[in-house]
């Protein structure tokens, strides 16, 4: 078993592969215990809960198991076993009564609540924070650490609207290349950067909120 | 002359200075603003923060039933059987 501090440097995804063929247990392990939290996070963006995408993963972990052998390393394992998640997510969302298909359509301006404009003496219009950033520096950095504030970010990815949660979670959790997750969404690359964008912006937003009421409390 | 970068561009592109995906003409254009605008230097701050703990939350595990189901399946398809050989 590979701890948190040993994630960075778990071995080349080929011999990872090479070792799962070898029906090498201690590494199926790790691999299912690694990428667990972050499938059931996409999967949830398909499917109307969140025991319906527990079942969609352990669905995903027994294709894997069944289609190792056809894996042929055109892609990174990583985006493989998300693109089988992806595809029985989909299926399984098709058929839930309750799931909407992801909207991945963008709306309008993201910063129209928090910055303004003012047309200065000139033409130029410029644009100003209404509400000055607090600063986050002062902060003490204990506050960072808390349990509590990891429950926010992870409440706030949870509020997110299902296509905003999907970017985040693949590019901020399981560190998928912009490309990859584009591939796998079937979304373009700006609407990918626009989708990541908003999500920090809001996850940020509400940590922001979350920093003043414990300083303040 | 370049036009001046002003808060709203800077937040625009903010993800992309960050990850230090955009042309170093653009790179520049953000520094000098970063520069004079302490509002601006708060927020990249605030972001860069806010992705630091998205990246790092906590794990759930698997349930154990699941992951039991799981190994029983690996084990059929692929752990070695020696009474075979």
């Amino acid at each position: 078993m590979f701890t948190e501090s040993e994630r960075s440097t778990t071995p080349s995804e080929a011999e990872l592969v090479d070792s799962l063929r070898r029906g090498d247990e201690a590494t199926f392990r790790t691999v299912v215990n690694k990428y667990h939290s972050g499938l059931v996070r996409v999967a949830r963006g398909y499917v109307p809960s969140t025991a319906v995408a527990e079942e969609v993963v352990q669905d995903t972990w027994l294709a894997v198991i069944k289609g190792l052998d056809s894996f042929e390393g055109r892609s990174s394992f990583k985006s493989w076993l998300f693109r089988i998640l992806i595809n029985k997510a989909q299926t399984r969302g098709a058929r839930e009564a309750r799931s909407v298909p992801v909207d991945f359509s963008l709306g309008v301006d993201d910063y129209s609540t928090e910055l303004t404009h003012h047309s200065s003496g000139n033409r130029n219009v410029r644009f100003h924070w209404r509400i000055h950033p607090n600063a986050w520096s002062e902060l003490p950095e204990a506050l960072f650490d808390e349990q509590e504030t990891r429950t926010k970010v992870e409440q706030s990815i949870e509020d997110l609207p299902a296509a905003q949660r999907l970017v985040i979670t693949m590019r901020g959790l399981e560190g998928l290349e912009p490309a990859e997750v584009c591939d796998l969404l079937g979304i373009s690359e700006a609407n990918q950067r626009v989708l990541l964008h908003r999500a920090r912006t809001q996850v940020r937003a509400k940590l922001d909120s979350h920093f003043l009421t414990s300083v303040l409390a | 002359m370049l036009t001046r970068m002003n808060c709203k561009q800077f937040a625009e592109l903010i993800s992309e200075y960050i990850e230090m995906r955009m042309p170093k003409r653009q790179t520049r254009s953000c520094d000098r603003h970063l520069k004079v605008c302490i509002d601006c230097a708060n927020y990249l701050d605030q972001m860069r923060r806010t992705i630091e703990l998205t990246g790092r939350l906590s794990e759930h595990d698997i349930p154990a039933e699941a992951l039991d189901e799981l190994l029983a399946m690996f084990r059929v398809a692929l752990v070695p059987d020696d009474s075979e050989s």
